[in-house]
């Protein structure tokens, strides 16, 4: 009985596999279809073109292979074409289908919807109240959909996002916000002068990646924060934005700051902005007790160029053996060997 | 009464036994087998439409950078970090790990990359043999080489460690094929979780695909029966083994050759510890012992989809030594933190995945001997009857063919390697063969390997490569 019912079961088994191979020949089948139609469609998605052949070849395929191979056609594509491609999927009915996944209950489906809309485009009309749906892949590429549609009342919502409790949801709106980048400045600026405390840290580094100058008020004073890491993002910041302003308050961080990894950020910062009348606190930095500090003022004054130099063979031979041995040390970096100041 | 009398209701029962044991590790493999369909299924949901290299352009992932120790691998290291050096991610830094070679593989590495010295200033959080000096390399920034005083692998890595400046570290061995997009998706987990300190991915049998330029271009099963049965292995060992332990929350081991973690996590725990042959499942053990009963991240996952290539040993000489080697390691470190064995405070890890990986995967092969030399003894004394020996035998084996069937079944329906219909056959082939000697042959490899961790032996063998630049497209 035993082995019948084994036997059964590999039978069963083998027929499965039979049938994955089979369905894997189709996949491929359907990937080479898809390569075809990539080759005879993207030629005719230009404005000279009629864009009724690339709708006729796209209307041939049933309809579940649509909407793959119009996001495989869309990631070939950019500008004009890409508009070009967005009516013609309309027409072929790709988009309606999108948003029908849009409103379906289960999430496969509305993640699905919303992924085809971060591709193409378009979406405005179903995808903005996912970003409070309730799975966080949907809300996830709800905010990666945003790069799209980057209107004021969806960037807001974005960075909201930013303390989502969930981790992808909060990467997905840092990265979102980077890519808008100008355009979040406003509504980061507006976050950032709200007393959010710690929270601060994680819009203070999407901050630094938008680097505008309305972002600067919101750094200079959350340099103050009671938070170290905080000050330390906003150090981050305000070198990013730059100007004399930065260049007071990092140097009042390099001197006064008790915490050494702030210490280091304004090092980092003042080394960013290759301001070179900071040298000597950067010297005096060398002799800080933190090796994080003296590392990050040494590679300041490499990128003063000569006149850091200086400073850095005139601590070579001073008495404090460790700024001279990180002094060395970073003389003797080739040009490749330079870390990257700003972290 | 006689002797006879006595030992003959002893053996049946002994044998009784081991075939409870059997149904009871083949059921929870069915468990896990049941476990990665559903993880595969959920993670097809989630990466529908999904484009890996939109991260490509993204300034928020965590920064990362890969470790690959390296000790005499002169005739391969080139294309190992040609092929590293090609692969997706932001910003990524490659730190080859020089570990004393004495074949010539610095020089390799300089004449191929353009090396020059510079001084290696930076923190040596965790102790490793002296750096004898640091290079990077003029035509690609990204790249680091650490040459140093041989240490093993374990050595090597915490030098890497020390060295690397990423938030994510990923450990690779020097010989392994990793696919361009590999990392795009092995850094899924740390995006979506903050409690992710590493995790693992596919590593697939290279033996008999074709490679060029450190890429494989055709996906082709082996051609020897060692190589074959031992892809089939390594799916099924991958694909539920591995990915099942998700649904449980029980991954143990990261494979060395391929797995992604967190630095400062790494840096915390101590880095890999030098005096054990199994540092990469140590270190998982450890990571995973720090949140016990706190809030320490500790979550070990595996990721389906990003894929690496190793070539696995072609011989019965070279192949022993390896399972003789993993099965040491694995007793190392399961004696280390026996005290998770049963223990409540571990959760899940200590009442149902520690026992499980102790009674099957270290103590199975001896059971295993002792179960078939007890049924034979058994049938011969008339202690049990044949009927039940062909039972024994069908749970043994008949339900391991099963469940490598469903593994070939299941990687079949989620991946498209395009292999042809000839291939398939073979890897079904292999799988029914793998129960005829095959496996026997590694229980006794098993079994070797724990008796020489009695013996106190730690040496890794040698393992004898043959590079697999030469392999022609066979289409």
């Amino acid at each position: 009985m035993a082995a019948f019912v084994e036997g059964v079961i590999i039978l069963l088994v083998l027929a499965g596999l039979a049938l994955s191979v089979h369905l894997s020949r189709r996949r491929r089948r359907r990937r080479i279809q898809e390569s075809r139609l990539l080759t005879s469609v993207l030629p005719t998605l230009d404005r000279e073109s009629d864009p009724r052949s690339a709708l006729d070849q796209l209307t041939a395929l049933p309809q579940h292979l649509r909407v793959p191979a119009v996001l495989r056609l869309a990631d070939q594509v950019t500008g004009d074409a890409s508009v070009l491609l967005r009516a013609v999927a309309v027409e072929a009915g790709v988009t309606r289908v999108a948003e029908s996944w849009c409103r379906r209950r289960r999430w496969r489906f509305r993640l699905r919807g919303v992924r085809t809309f971060s591709v193409l485009g378009g979406g405005e009309g179903v995808v903005p109240h996912l970003l409070d749906d309730r799975n966080p892949a949907v809300r996830a590429e709800a905010a990666a959909w945003v790069v799209t549609c980057p209107t004021a009342e969806h960037v807001d919502r974005l960075v909201l996002m930013l303390e989502d409790v969930e981790p992808l949801c909060a990467f997905t709106a840092r990265d979102t916000l980077m890519r808008v980048g100008p355009a979040a400045a406003g509504p980061l600026a507006a976050y950032l002068a709200k007393p959010i405390g710690s929270r601060a840290a994680a819009a203070l580094e999407v901050a630094r990646g938008v680097a505008e100058p309305r972002l600067l008020a919101p750094g200079l004073l959350l340099c103050g924060d009671a938070d170290p890491a905080v000050r330390v993002r906003a150090a981050d910041l305000v070198s990013a934005v730059g100007g004399e302003a930065a260049v007071d308050r990092l140097t009042h961080l390099l001197t006064r700051d008790d915490a050494p990894g702030v210490r280091a950020a304004a090092a980092r910062g003042l080394g960013t902005m290759a301001h070179r009348p900071s040298a000597p606190a950067l010297a005096d930095a060398m002799r800080d007790r933190s090796w994080e500090v003296r590392r990050a003022a040494a590679l300041a004054l490499r990128a003063l160029d000569a006149q850091g130099r200086l400073y850095l063979r005139r601590t070579l031979q001073g008495s404090d053996l460790y700024a001279a041995d990180m002094a060395r040390q970073v003389l003797e970096l080739p040009e490749i060997g330079v870390e990257v100041l700003v972290p | 009464m006689s002797l006879l009398d006595l030992v003959l209701p002893l053996l049946g029962a002994m044998t009784w036994a081991v075939f409870v044991y059997f149904v009871v590790s083949n059921g929870v493999q069915t468990m896990l087998l049941v476990g990665a369909a559903l993880e595969l299924w959920r993670h097809a949901q989630t990466t529908w439409g999904e484009r890996p290299e939109r991260l490509l352009g993204s300034t928020a992932v965590p920064s990362m950078s890969v470790l690959a120790p390296a000790f005499n691998e002169a005739t391969t290291v080139g294309e190992s970090v040609r092929a590293l050096l090609t692969l997706s991610y932001p910003g990524l830094e490659i730190v080859l790990v020089n570990d004393g070679s004495t074949d010539g593989t610095l020089r390799v590495l300089q004449d191929t990359f353009d090396l020059v010295a510079i001084h290696p200033a930076f923190r040596r959080r965790v102790e490793t043999q002296p750096v004898r000096a640091l290079y990077r390399s003029r035509a690609h920034p990204g790249l680091v080489v650490i040459d140093k005083e041989n240490g093993g692998k374990a050595d090597s890595l915490n030098a890497g460690l020390n060295f690397a400046t990423g938030e994510l570290v990923c450990a690779v061995d020097a010989d392994t094929l990793i696919e361009p997009d590999a990392f795009l998706r092995i850094v899924r987990p740390f995006l979506g979780r903050d409690d992710v300190v590493a995790a693992g991915a596919p590593i697939r049998v290279v033996n008999g695909s074709a490679v060029r330029d450190g890429r494989v271009v055709a996906v082709r099963s082996p051609r020897r029966p060692l190589a074959g049965i031992q892809a089939v292995e390594y799916l099924r060992a991958f694909l539920f083994g591995r990915l099942g332990w998700n649904v449980l929350g029980g991954n143990l081991i990261v494979s060395g050759a391929f797995g992604m973690f967190r630095r400062e996590a790494m840096l915390d725990a101590g880095g890999y510890l030098h005096d054990t042959v199994g540092e990469d499942m140590e270190l998982i053990v450890r990571l995973r012992r720090r949140g016990i009963g706190g809030t320490t991240p500790s979550r070990v996952t595996f990721v389906p989809d990003p894929i690496a290539w190793t070539e696995v040993p072609e011989t019965l000489a070279v192949l022993g030594r390896q399972r003789d080697r993993w099965q040491r390691g694995l007793a190392d470190v399961l004696w280390r933190h026996r005290g998770l064995f049963g223990n409540p405070r571990a959760g899940t890890l200590g009442l149902f995945v520690f026992p499980y990986f102790v009674v099957v995967e270290l103590l199975g092969p001896l059971i295993e001997v002792v179960g078939l030399l007890g049924l034979a003894a058994a049938i011969a004394l008339d202690a049990v009857n044949v009927p039940f020996g062909v039972l024994f035998f069908l749970v043994a084996y008949g339900w391991g063919l099963i469940l490598s069937l469903a593994a070939l079944l299941l990687h079949h329906a989620t991946t498209d390697d395009g292999i042809p219909a000839s291939d398939l056959a073979r890897q079904v082939g292999w799988a029914f063969l793998e129960n005829l000697g095959y496996r026997q042959l590694t229980v006794l490899w098993r079994v070797r390997g724990l008796v020489r961790y009695l013996q106190r032996r730690t040496d890794w063998g040698t393992m004898s490569r043959r590079g697999f630049a030469t392999v022609s497209d066979p289409r």
